[in-house]
C-alpha cells in the first residue's frame, strides 16, 4: 500500500518531488489508472503513489505537418482518440486491448502492443521523444527535442535519432529510473477506407502459419487471433468449451486503405495467400466481420473498435495473464502445448495472439478469468506453469509483475543483469523510482 | 411468448440469435406449434438440429435422423443471402443451398418466412448494437 498519493499539476511541482524523496528515499510510483493487470503501480515498499490521471492529462501539441502528439503521462487512449477524430480527423492513433481510460505513456514506455501492429510493431518503436526527470531532479529531453537549454520548441518533437540512442534508458523499465513527463507520440495519416475480415481456422495449429502468411504479405495493419471459446466468452457463454467441428480459431485481420483501387488490390493479395494456405490443406476461410458479427450477433465488435472495454475479460472477479513477445516460428509449439495446460486444469482456453512488424516477431497471451478466493491456487498454478515453458521456449514476458521477473533473473544471462542493475544504480542510486520492480 | 433455449456451441448460437430477433406478432404466429424439426448445416461448420415444438425452440448439434427439412448452406452463400447479393434460388444453382425435403412446399415456405426473412432484416438492420446483451425490438 502507499503511504501518500500525490496528484501532481506541473512539472515544477514534481522536480522539488523528487528532490526531496530522493533525499529522504521515498519511493515514487507513477500511476495513471491503474489499469496493468501485473500490477505494476502497487508499491512494493510504500511510499508515494504519482497519481498523472487527474492532472497532468493534457494533450500539449499535434504537429500535423510531421504528424505527432506530445502527451503528458496521464493522456488516457479514449481521450487521444476523441481528440483527434474531432481535432484531426486525417490522422490516427493505434490503440491497444485495452479499455479507454487505460493510459497511453505508460502503454508507449512499456512497450504495449496496438491496432496497427502488424505494421509497425510495437508501440515503444513509435516514441519521438521523452522529458524525464532524473533523481537528482534534473530536467532530460531525449530526441530530437534535445536542443535549447530552456523548454523546447513544440515542433522540434519530430524523431528519435541519430543521437546515441538514450531512450532505451527508460523505456520498460516500468518507472525504475526516472519519471516521464513529456512524451511524444508518432502519429499516421487515416485513410477512408478500412475494412476488417475474420478468418475461421479449423485446426489447433494452423492458425500459425495463417498468422504468419498473411502478416508477410505487407498489406494488413493488424493481425490477432483468439482462441475460439473467446468467441463464446463474448456471447456470455460462461465455461465454454470447444465442441468437434467448431473451429479453432478466429483471427481478425484489418485492412486499409486510400482509393478502393488500393484496397482491391490489398484484398487480391489477402485472397491469394488464402487460397494457397488452403491449397496446403489448410482449412482457413475469410469472411466480413462485420456481415457476420452483425448476422450472429456475436458482440465482437469491442475486439474491433478499440480502445474498448471487454465483457468478457471484466467480468469475474480476477484477471491475469502471461503476456510474452515470441518467436513467430515456435508458435505452433506454444499453442498445442499451452492449449492443453489449460484443458489439464479445467479451464477454458484463453489464447490470444498478434503478428508484430509483419512477423520479425509475435505476441503470445495465454489469458485466465476466474473467480478470486475460490480459484486462485488453481488458476496461480497454471500461470506459473504457463510462464516456465513459455520462457523455456523463449518467449519474453512484457509489464512483468515481480514474480515473473525472478524466473528470468535465473535465465538471464549473467552480464545482461550486471549491466541492468549498474544502470540502475548509477540513475536511481537510491532506489527511490518503483522500487522493487525487476526485484530491485 | 416463445421459448428460446440458450445454446452453447458456436452454430447454434448463431442460429439462436437470429431466432431471438424478431419479438413481433408475425413471427410468433409463424413459429408456435409449428412442431417440425429442420436441420441446418452451415458449411464448412457442423450440422445443428432446430426442434421447433409447441412454443419453444431447442437446438441439438448434429444431424437428426428423422426430419422434416434438411439444408446445407455455405456460410459465405448465407451471408450473401442476408445482405441480398444471392437469392435461394442462385444459391441452389450454384450448388451453395442444398435442401433435402423440397417436396414439402408448406414446409419450406414458412422457414423461408421464420429464417431467411429474418437474416434478411438482421442485415439490414442499422440499430443493431453490437455490444449489448440483447436487443429489444418494439
Amino acid at each position: 500500500m502507499p503511504d501518500f498519493i500525490v496528484i501532481p499539476e506541473n512539472v515544477d511541482q514534481l522536480i522539488k518531488l523528487v528532490k526531496f524523496c530522493n533525499s529522504h528515499k521515498i519511493p515514487m510510483v507513477p500511476y495513471i489508472s491503474g489499469n496493468n493487470v501485473g500490477g505494476l503501480t502497487i508499491p512494493e515498499n510504500g511510499g508515494i503513489i504519482l497519481d498523472f490521471g487527474k492532472k497532468m492529462n493534457k494533450i500539449l501539441h499535434v504537429n500535423e505537418e510531421m504528424m505527432y502528439a506530445i502527451l503528458e503521462p496521464g493522456v488516457t487512449f479514449g481521450q487521444l482518440k476523441k481528440f483527434l477524430d474531432e481535432n484531426y480527423p486525417h490522422l490516427r492513433y493505434s490503440y491497444p486491448f485495452a479499455p479507454p481510460y487505460a493510459g497511453v505513456v505508460g502503454n508507449v514506455i512499456l512497450s504495449g502492443m496496438n491496432n496497427l501492429s502488424c505494421k509497425l510493431g510495437s508501440m515503444g518503436d513509435s516514441i519521438n521523444g521523452l522529458e524525464i526527470i532524473t533523481a537528482e531532479g534534473d530536467i532530460v529531453r531525449i530526441g530530437s527535442c534535445f536542443y535549447r537549454k530552456e523548454e523546447a520548441d513544440p515542433d522540434s518533437w519530430w524523431c528519435r535519432y541519430p543521437m546515441p540512442d538514450l531512450m532505451g534508458l527508460f523505456i520498460n523499465w516500468q518507472g525504475m529510473t526516472g519519471i516521464v513527463t513529456k512524451c511524444s507520440v508518432q502519429l499516421w495519416p487515416n485513410p477512408p477506407i478500412k475494412k476488417v475480415y475474420l478468418a475461421i481456422v479449423f485446426g489447433l495449429i494452423d492458425i500459425a502459419p495463417v498468422m504468419r502468411e498473411v502478416g508477410k504479405t505487407e498489406v494488413v495493419d493488424d493481425i490477432s487471433a483468439v482462441s475460439i471459446e473467446v468467441v463464446k466468452m463474448t456471447v456470455e457463454i460462461p465455461n465454454p468449451q470447444k465442441y468437434p467441428g467448431e473451429p479453432d480459431f478466429v483471427a481478425i485481420f484489418s485492412v486499409s486503405a486510400r482509393t478502393k483501387n488500393q484496397f482491391k488490390a490489398k484484398k487480391e493479395i489477402l485472397d491469394n495467400t488464402i487460397n494457397k494456405l488452403q491449397k496446403k490443406g489448410i482449412m482457413v476461410m475469410i469472411v466480413d466481420v462485420d456481415e457476420f458479427v452483425k448476422l450472429f450477433n456475436l458482440r465482437m465488435r469491442c475486439y474491433i473498435d478499440l480502445p474498448a472495454t471487454l465483457l468478457s475479460l471484466v467480468e469475474y472477479s480476477g484477471l491475469t495473464w502471461f503476456g510474452s513477445y515470441a518467436p513467430t516460428h515456435k508458435l505452433e509449439k506454444l499453442i498445442k502445448t499451452v492449449n492443453s495446460m489449460f484443458l489439464k486444469y479445467g479451464i477454458p482456453p484463453f489464447i490470444y495472439m498478434k503478428i508484430m512488424k509483419y512477423g520479425h516477431y509475435g505476441i503470445f497471451r495465454p489469458i485466465i478469468r476466474y473467480n478470486k478466493f475460490t480459484e486462485e491456487e488453481k488458476v496461480h498454478a497454471l500461470l506459473d506453469e504457463i510462464a516456465d515453458f513459455c520462457i523455456s521456449e523463449g518467449c519474453i514476458p512484457y509489464k512483468t509483475p515481480t514474480w515473473m521477473t525472478e524466473k528470468l533473473r535465473k535465465v538471464i544471462n549473467p552480464g545482461w543483469i550486471k549491466l541492468f542493475e549498474k544502470m540502475k544504480k548509477c540513475l536511481d542510486p537510491n532506489n527511490i523510482f518503483n522500487p522493487g520492480r525487476w526485484n530491485t | 411468448m416463445l421459448e428460446i433455449e440458450q445454446p452453447d456451441d458456436l452454430i447454434s448460437i448463431s442460429l439462436y440469435n437470429i431466432l431471438t430477433y424478431r419479438k413481433d406478432e408475425e413471427f410468433i404466429n409463424l413459429v408456435k406449434d409449428w412442431n417440425k424439426t429442420i436441420v441446418i448445416h452451415v458449411i464448412p461448420f457442423y450440422p445443428v438440429t432446430v426442434i421447433f415444438n409447441e412454443n419453444k425452440i431447442k437446438f441439438e448439434r448434429g444431424e437428426a435422423k428423422k426430419a422434416n427439412l434438411k439444408l446445407k448452406l455455405e456460410i459465405d452463400a448465407m451471408l450473401d443471402m442476408a445482405n441480398g447479393r444471392l437469392g435461394p434460388v442462385g444459391a441452389m444453382l450454384k450448388g451453395k443451398l442444398k435442401i433435402k425435403g423440397m417436396f414439402r412446399v408448406g414446409t419450406l415456405l414458412k422457414f423461408t418466412k421464420i429464417f431467411m426473412k429474418t437474416m434478411k432484416m438482421i442485415a439490414a438492420d442499422p440499430e443493431i448494437h453490437f455490444y449489448e446483451k440483447k436487443r429489444i425490438k418494439q
